[in-house]
């Protein structure tokens, strides 16, 4: 009896731990550049959030930008199955003087050498965006989306990898790329919610282990 | 010596058919020489001498069959210097795969030079006729001439932003005033040749020459060549989706120079000829 209770209840945590994470993963993504392994913060950060049914949020910064180096363009994929031209963009806040011009075809935006992208940020010499710089948008879409609907690749280019996101960073050396994968990025809400449930595992497993080892 | 001065070799009428030191030689001409001058000479060693050292060094040939009966030799200098045009019209599709680089339906599409022989290309200019491409900078377009020399013509040009074009003309000069666009769209006219990165992260797949995709945007490589043999134009695209064709081929220019046989050996070869004619008191 204790043995199928102790089971049930396992099964039953690790149904709720996916359905956290699923959740999670579509409720958020992150796009991080340039992050060094030892721990540095990446160059340049996109967060893509869902705030409603089909609007999307999302927040650029650069919190690793040096003083002398400042964003060229940003590139991002969409759907397949979906038209990026229906998308819009609003501005809904920003930190600094950086400004975009923002288009969005299907596989229409490169990096120079590479793969295809259905989503550019180019932003002018004038109005760069630089260290300490942030900026919001508000995507909409009336056909209906969500951030997964991001997380896809580029097109395929001799040589060269699939990327899900890039950016060039103009330098003092010169222009450089960097590529991102998407990261799911767990809410407060669902961090508090895992940390409880990874507790409540451990827990299960001891009394468990006590119970095993009682007379 | 005698020289008899810019008769054009190899086009009937032009040769005085009645003198009998031209006539056998005439025959031997080839297309492509005029001649300057013949020397007339008694020792066969000699122009045996002429003939593997001064004159195959140059680009020159005798026109006489066989030396040891020639009292009379016809010599012929290669044609003046000019520009010779060679096209190819055919129409090269530009295909896409799910699997780049993908090659072009003429890969490589070949124009085949002759009669230039003994020349030597002082410049190369090429023209695109017809180029058509819904999104250009997949493009890697690079030339092999016959000597296994390698340039670049356009990589990844004509915008970063997908920027169809439809039959332009495009020719491709190191003299051209400007390099093609990299950002912006491609448009007809002549364009130095270009390319928006010093190499490319893969090479051109066989049977183009190794090391092509990273050759220079440079059309020079090709001076001082020979332009006699087969000049071969590999396209590739690099990124699926998007394709294009080439819908009239394209056509190679060549500007060549005379090699210009030094002061000195002028000189001796006619030193020479005084020589031989005095020691043997011929047709004096």
């Amino acid at each position: 009896m204790g043995s199928k209770y102790s089971a049930g209840l396992l099964a039953m945590l690790l149904a709720l731990q996916w359905q956290f994470t699923s959740s999670t993963r579509a409720n958020s993504i992150t796009f991080d550049f340039g992050q060094s392994t030892s721990g540095t913060s990446p160059l340049m950060t996109a967060v893509f959030t869902d705030v409603g049914p089909n609007q999307v949020d999302l927040t650029l910064t650069a919190p690793g930008l040096s003083a002398n180096n400042s964003v060229n363009s940003l590139y991002f994929n969409f759907n397949p199955a979906l038209a990026p031209e229906n998308l819009v963009f609003t501005p809904t806040g920003s930190t600094g003087g950086a400004q975009a011009s923002v288009q969005a075809a299907t596989d229409s935006f490169k990096t120079g050498g590479g793969g295809k992208f259905d989503i550019m940020f180019a932003f002018g010499s004038s109005t760069p965006f630089v260290a300490g710089d942030s900026l919001d948008y508000l995507i909409t879409d009336p056909d209906g989306f969500s951030t997964a609907d991001f997380e896809y690749l580029d097109t395929l280019c001799a040589g060269v990898s699939q990327a899900y996101a890039a950016v060039k960073i103009e330098q003092s050396s010169g222009v450089i790329v960097l590529d991102s994968a998407p990261q799911a990025v767990p809410e407060t809400a669902s961090s508090a919610g895992l940390l409880a449930l990874g507790l409540a595992g451990v827990g299960l497993f001891g009394a468990k282990i006590r119970k095993l080892g009682s007379p | 010596m005698r020289f008899v001065l810019a008769r054009q070799c190899g086009l009937s009428g032009h040769y005085p058919t009645q003198d009998p030191v031209m006539i056998p030689c005439i025959n031997d001409c080839q297309a492509g020489k005029r001649v300057i001058g013949f020397v007339v000479v008694r020792l066969t060693e000699f122009m045996a001498i002429l003939q593997t050292s001064l004159l195959s060094r140059h680009g020159w040939t005798t026109g006489c069959a066989s030396f040891a009966a020639a009292a009379f030799c016809l010599v012929s200098l290669p044609l003046a210097a000019g520009t010779f045009s060679f096209s190819i019209p055919d129409n090269i599709q530009i295909n896409d795969t799910g699997n780049p680089p993908t090659t072009a339906s003429l890969y490589p599409s070949t124009i085949n030079v002759s009669g230039l022989d003994g020349q030597s290309v002082s410049q190369v200019t090429l023209t695109l006729n017809g180029l058509s491409h819904s999104f250009p900078s997949d493009l890697d377009i690079g030339l092999a001439g016959p000597g296994g020399q390698m340039a670049m013509l356009m990589s990844e040009v004509g915008g970063n932003i997908k920027y169809p074009v439809s039959n332009l003309t495009i020719t491709l000069d190191n003299n051209a005033a400007n390099s093609l666009p990299v950002d912006a769209p491609l448009t007809s006219g002549t364009f130095k040749p270009t390319r928006q990165f010093p190499t490319l992260p893969f090479d051109f797949p066989s049977p183009a020459p190794s090391g092509i995709a990273n050759a220079p945007a440079d059309l020079s490589v090709f001076n001082g060549s020979d332009p006699d043999g087969a000049w071969s134009l590999y396209i590739v695209d690099e990124s699926s989706p998007d394709s294009g064709s080439i819908s009239s081929g394209w056509t190679l220019d060549i500007t060549t120079a005379v090699p210009e046989p030094g002061s000195a050996a002028i000189f001796g070869l006619g030193v020479a000829a005084l020589v031989a004619r005095r020691r043997n008191g011929f047709l004096r």
